[in-house]
């Protein structure tokens, strides 16, 4: 998209579109790029490939000297799951439900808030650097936080329905995971898009507001027509950040799941909060099968993947753009 | 210009050395910057000739901190001038990297459960010939649990301390309250018995569950093997190629009554989970009995301020189905193996000695944080307070009169696949989506899958 | 701006606007603020039922415990945690700022190879960890310090991509003028483009410090005994001699481990908010 920038250079064409100085220009681009090139190589580009290999296979985590090649018998069941309705197609449902639910709570409170924030209030930075503290708090504090607010037994939310109703009793963490699961992912996502959002906002050049103004604009005018718009860009980048994040949800249903006294890979979470990734684990560490649990990493992937192509494709009919003459 | 090129030369120069370091990792000398100083010390060493000073020796041991303590650590240390340890913290996948990758590893921590599958991958060392010589650790002293870590004829490690796992304990108060007649010490209690108390000594206030009858401490496949033992069967077929679970009267019988009991809150499950585990549950009256095992009373006897005292519990037998004979094993042994990779096989023994039969066995039988896996250490458990004694008498007469065979345990999987699949399955019956017979026939299938993979990765 | 004279109707809207935004501040805060509570609680008072909401005497202890029981380690994790997110954040942010220049400002064949980092966010990070855990093994990284430094020296897209938008963004007559100058790509960089860059790299620093500080599972994963971070040791509850977990004093513990994420956001506030909307604005 808009990612081409302009550079200074200007030369003749020769090999592969630069001249000799071209080339000595551009071999700098090469050594900038190196640390972090490297580090994909080593970090990312070696371990999936390998991890892809995996998938062919049926490793167990333990049989290293052993394992065989089982051709695409791994992707054959994954996909075989997900066309009788098995476990794998029911934690990826609950993963693609909970990406349904978040991401629009989350751009829709965080869209409003923004607003809320930025119109002429006094203090906006204070506001908006307390709806930001719940996303600092790391995960293994903000787990503890909501499980001392949602606990059965002793939670406080249960404290407080029993001052309103007495008797009243709700397992949360059992019977209503998911809701806490998608509460504590607003509460802990909602202050990073406030702060994009309100940037948006403020960043609308005054002389439009003037001329819608002085054209007799009302405030939700204004926003339909000039703040949204320009919003755009900010709220596609959300969901497509959203999207790669939800699908990917492990660490927070994990600690999440009740009895915390021994939270680790292997948990087991409430069913409603079953998520792809968690059946990942469930097959790798618990099953040790590592070859089946990467084929359906890499049916992940490709499903966000795909996602984002098709976010990325449709995006130009409704996200805008302001044009940059020089892109072209 | 000029200037500028050196530079790029420069960058360059790092890069290189940059992509060298990466890939020659396995070029051993430039990857590790302690390697200098070892060669050094041996030289120095071997140079005054220092006599009976013990070679230098670094054990890396697999191990929780909970087993072995640094304490542990420095006690040895010191007596064994040196000998450094290292200890990291246990995980299984961790376990096989390491072992593959050649990392140095030389006593592992593990479960007996675990003998026959580190064996046939040839992980663990075949330590018959160090027991053999052992003047710690004799073969005619050790209880019976021991045999989890033998294997095709191999002797590959002991339990640290072991437990008749599933006695059964309960509360006077609660059976009094909920007008219960206990019977006298050592009588065997049947299931059907128990979990008719576990729904009578059942509180509830207001939808919340004050109190379960009965803290069920989830060895679902350990208790399924137990109760099938009474009349000599098993879970798994002669090859251990089958499970029989749906199929098998008993079994379904005892995954159903437990259901219910799930249904009616007499026992933590899926949907109103303990916050904790066993023994704070016991001792702050979240559950009026319990079935585990002798380990309890270790933490009873440590709790601070209890709600309930320790007293007031009656150790039993453990539970039986048929109400005949009852069969409690230890359900496996937490235990030590040493690797068999390693290149300092004596200095492992040697450590593996003394934390099975030295100080440290002392130590914790004194503590009576389990019993000892040496006979002669019995005389040290602790049996100041009457109740200690019960349950020491319990524990003898359940070693003299119920079966102590050591469960099958089937090397194709984890028994882990079948404790989750029915608690995930568990959990579905109790919200109302399947019924008991799909969720029993969910886990037979499950089960059997698991057991049929593994078996084909075996082959 | 002009003024409106306050009539009823305004003033009401004025009150609204305040009560709604408050209503929600209060919403997102009081989590926490249970947190700071029933970290000052006896065990016994935080499990009561009915709810006690607030201890008849604040238990400092708690806290004191944290800090100086022996048996938790919590200091040693505590430099554990700042060692570890520092030597993975000053190579990070060096290196993000680096490539996102490159991707920003100059030109070269394969540069849309950039599209690549945006696949490699979406690479689930543990499709990776057998085969990792087998490379850092070779590579004796395992429990190793060395492999932060590593993972921070190969910078990070989200950094890279703030970075690269960052510079996007300055005129292009400052790289004229350096080449006028006589400057090469290096002293362009470190001399004009960087000191220009610090509300980025305040924001990257915070970021790639936050990340690691707040990180559980690689931690957990590669690092053990000595070199225990406060993240590691936070995950599962603080407990008595006998392994009961004590969850008023394990908040304690958190309500440290966190407090310093937060009094520095508030600090860089600024630089953060501005470096995000400098960033983050355009995807």
């Amino acid at each position: 998209m808009s990612a081409d920038t302009q550079t200074t250079l200007r030369t003749k064409r020769k090999f592969l579109g630069l001249s000799g100085f071209g080339w000595m220009r551009a071999s700098w681009f090469y050594v900038f790029i190196a640390p972090w090139f490297l580090g994909f190589l080593a970090f990312t580009v070696i371990p999936v490939a390998v991890g892809m290999l995996m998938s062919f296979t049926n490793f167990t985590g333990t049989n290293f000297d052993t394992y065989k090649f089982i051709g695409l018998a791994n992707y054959s069941e994954a996909f075989g799951e997900f066309f009788t309705d098995g476990i794998a197609w029911y934690a990826l449902s609950r993963t693609g439900l909970f990406a349904i639910v978040t991401i629009p709570i989350n751009i829709v409170l965080s869209l409003l808030i923004a607003i809320l924030l930025t119109r002429n209030i006094r203090g906006k930075g204070f506001f908006r650097t307390l709806f930001y503290i719940p996303s600092i708090i790391p995960v293994v504090a903000s787990v503890w936080i909501w499980k001392a607010l949602m606990d059965n037994n002793y939670g406080v939310v249960n404290a407080v329905l029993n001052e309103i109703v007495p008797n009243t009793y709700i397992r949360w963490l059992t019977e209503y995971p998911f809701h806490v699961l998608v509460m504590w992912s607003v509460w802990a996502g909602v202050g990073g898009a406030v702060i994009i959002f309100m940037a948006g906002i403020q960043g609308v050049p005054a002389e439009l507001e003037e001329a819608a103004r002085i054209d007799g604009a009302n405030n939700f005018q204004m926003f339909r027509n000039i703040t949204a718009p320009l919003l755009t860009p900010v709220i596609f980048y959300q969901f497509i950040v959203g999207i790669i994040g939800s699908l990917q949800i492990l660490t927070q249903p994990l600690l999440l799941a009740p009895r915390a006294v021994q939270a680790g890979i292997a948990t087991l979470p409430p069913r409603e909060n079953y998520m792809f990734m968690i059946h990942i684990y469930q097959e790798s560490f618990v099953r040790q099968r590592y070859g089946y649990g990467s084929s359906l990493l890499w049916i992940l992937f490709f499903f966000i993947l795909i996602l984002t192509i098709v976010m990325t494709y449709t995006s130009k009919y409704w996200v805008y753009y302001e044009v940059n003459p020089e892109d072209k | 210009m000029k200037k500028s090129s050196s530079w790029r030369v420069f960058a360059m120069v790092a890069l290189l050395a940059i992509l060298l370091t990466a890939c020659g990792g396995n070029a051993a000398p430039t990857a590790a910057p302690e390697q200098p100083a070892a060669p050094a010390a041996t030289e120095a060493t071997a140079a005054t000739e220092a006599p009976a000073v013990a070679e230098p020796v670094k054990l890396v041991v697999m191990a929780g901190e909970d087993e072995l303590s640094q304490d542990i650590i420095d006690a040895y240390v010191a007596a064994n001038p040196g000998v450094t340890i290292e200890r990291i913290d246990p995980d299984a996948t961790k376990l096989a990297a390491m072992i593959v990758a050649g990392e140095q590893l030389d006593v592992i921590a593990g479960s007996g459960a675990d003998t026959s599958a580190y064996a046939d991958r040839g992980w663990v060392l075949d330590l018959t010939p160090y027991f053999a010589k052992s003047e710690l650790l004799k073969a005619d002293d050790m209880v019976p649990s021991v045999e989890y870590f033998r294997y095709k004829g191999g002797w590959y490690g002991m339990n640290k301390d072991w437990s008749p796992d599933q006695s059964f304990f309960i509360s006077k108060t609660a059976a009094a309250e909920a007008g219960i007649e206990l019977p006298p010490a050592q009588t065997i209690i049947t299931w059907a018995q128990a979990a008719d108390w576990a729904r009578k000594m059942t509180k509830s206030e207001g939808g919340r569950v004050t109190r379960v009858g009965m803290a069920y401490s989830d060895y679902w496949d350990g208790t399924v093997q137990t109760i099938l033992m009474e009349n000599g069967e098993d879970l798994y077929s002669e090859d251990f190629s089958k499970a029989n679970i749906k199929d098998n009267p008993t079994v379904v019988a005892f995954l159903t009554l437990m259901a219910e009991l799930a249904k009616d809150n007499a026992i933590f499950n899926p949907l109103n989970p303990s916050p904790e585990w066993v023994v704070p549950d016991l001792l702050n009256g979240r559950a009026a009995s319990a079935d585990n095992g002798y380990w309890i009373q270790g933490g009873f006897h440590d709790a601070e301020n209890p709600v309930v005292a320790p007293a007031d519990y009656v150790m039993y037998p453990a539970l039986s189905w048929g109400g005949k004979v009852t069969a409690n094993p230890a359900l496996g042994g937490a235990g030590w193996f040493i690797s068999a990779k390693t290149e300092n096989a004596d200095a492992a023994w040697k450590f593996f000695e003394y934390y099975m039969g030295g100080a440290p066995a002392l130590n914790r039988a004194q503590i009576g944080w389990g019993l000892p896996a040496l006979k002669s250490l019995y005389a040290e458990i602790p049996a100041t307070e009457e109740w200690q004694k019960q349950y020491i008498e319990n524990v003898q007469w359940e070693q003299a009169n119920t079966i102590q065979t050591p469960r099958r345990i089937n090397p194709y999987y984890s028994t882990g696949v079948f404790n989750t699949t029915w608690q995930a399955n568990l959990e579905r019956y109790l919200k109302g989506e399947i019924t008991i017979e799909e969720a029993i026939a969910n886990l037979d299938a499950e089960v059997n899958k698991a057991i049929a993979d593994g078996i084909a990765v075996a082959k | 701006m002009n003024k409106k004279p306050l009539n009823p109707g305004r003033v009401f809207e004025r009150f609204s606007l305040y009560a709604v935004i408050i209503a929600l501040t209060v919403i997102f805060i009081l989590p926490i603020i249970w947190m700071l509570i029933s970290s000052v609680k006896a065990e016994t008072d935080f499990m009561r039922w009915p709810i006690l909401w607030f201890a008849p005497v604040p238990k400092w202890s708690n806290y004191v415990q944290v800090l100086t029981n022996p048996k938790y380690g919590f200091m040693k994790g505590l430099l554990n945690s700042t060692i570890l997110a520092l030597i993975f954040s000053i190579p990070n942010v060096i290196s993000s700022a680096i490539a996102g220049y490159a991707f920003a400002r100059m030109k070269a064949p394969g540069r849309n190879g950039f599209f690549i980092i945006l696949m490699a966010m979406m690479i689930p990070a543990s499709v990776t960890v057998i085969p990792q855990f087998v490379l850092y093994s070779r590579l004796g990284l395992i429990n190793n310090y060395l492999l932060w430094f590593l993972w921070g020296l190969a910078g990070s897209p989200f950094q890279i991509l703030l970075f690269r938008q960052f510079f996007a963004s300055f005129p292009k007559e400052l790289e004229d003028a350096a080449a006028i100058d006589g400057a090469g790509p290096i002293r362009t960089f470190f001399q004009i483009f960087l000191p220009n860059a610090q509300p980025v790299m305040a924001v990257t620093f915070l970021f790639a410090f936050s990340w690691v500080w707040g990180d559980w599972f690689h931690q957990a994963f590669y690092l053990s005994g000595e070199k225990a971070t406060l993240a590691m040791k936070l995950a599962t509850a603080f407990t008595d001699p006998k392994g009961n977990p004590i969850v008023t004093l394990t908040l304690a513990g958190l309500v440290i481990y966190a407090l310093p994420l937060i009094i520095v956001y508030f600090l860089m506030q600024k630089q953060l908010v501005q470096g995000i909307v400098t960033t983050g604005l355009k995807g």
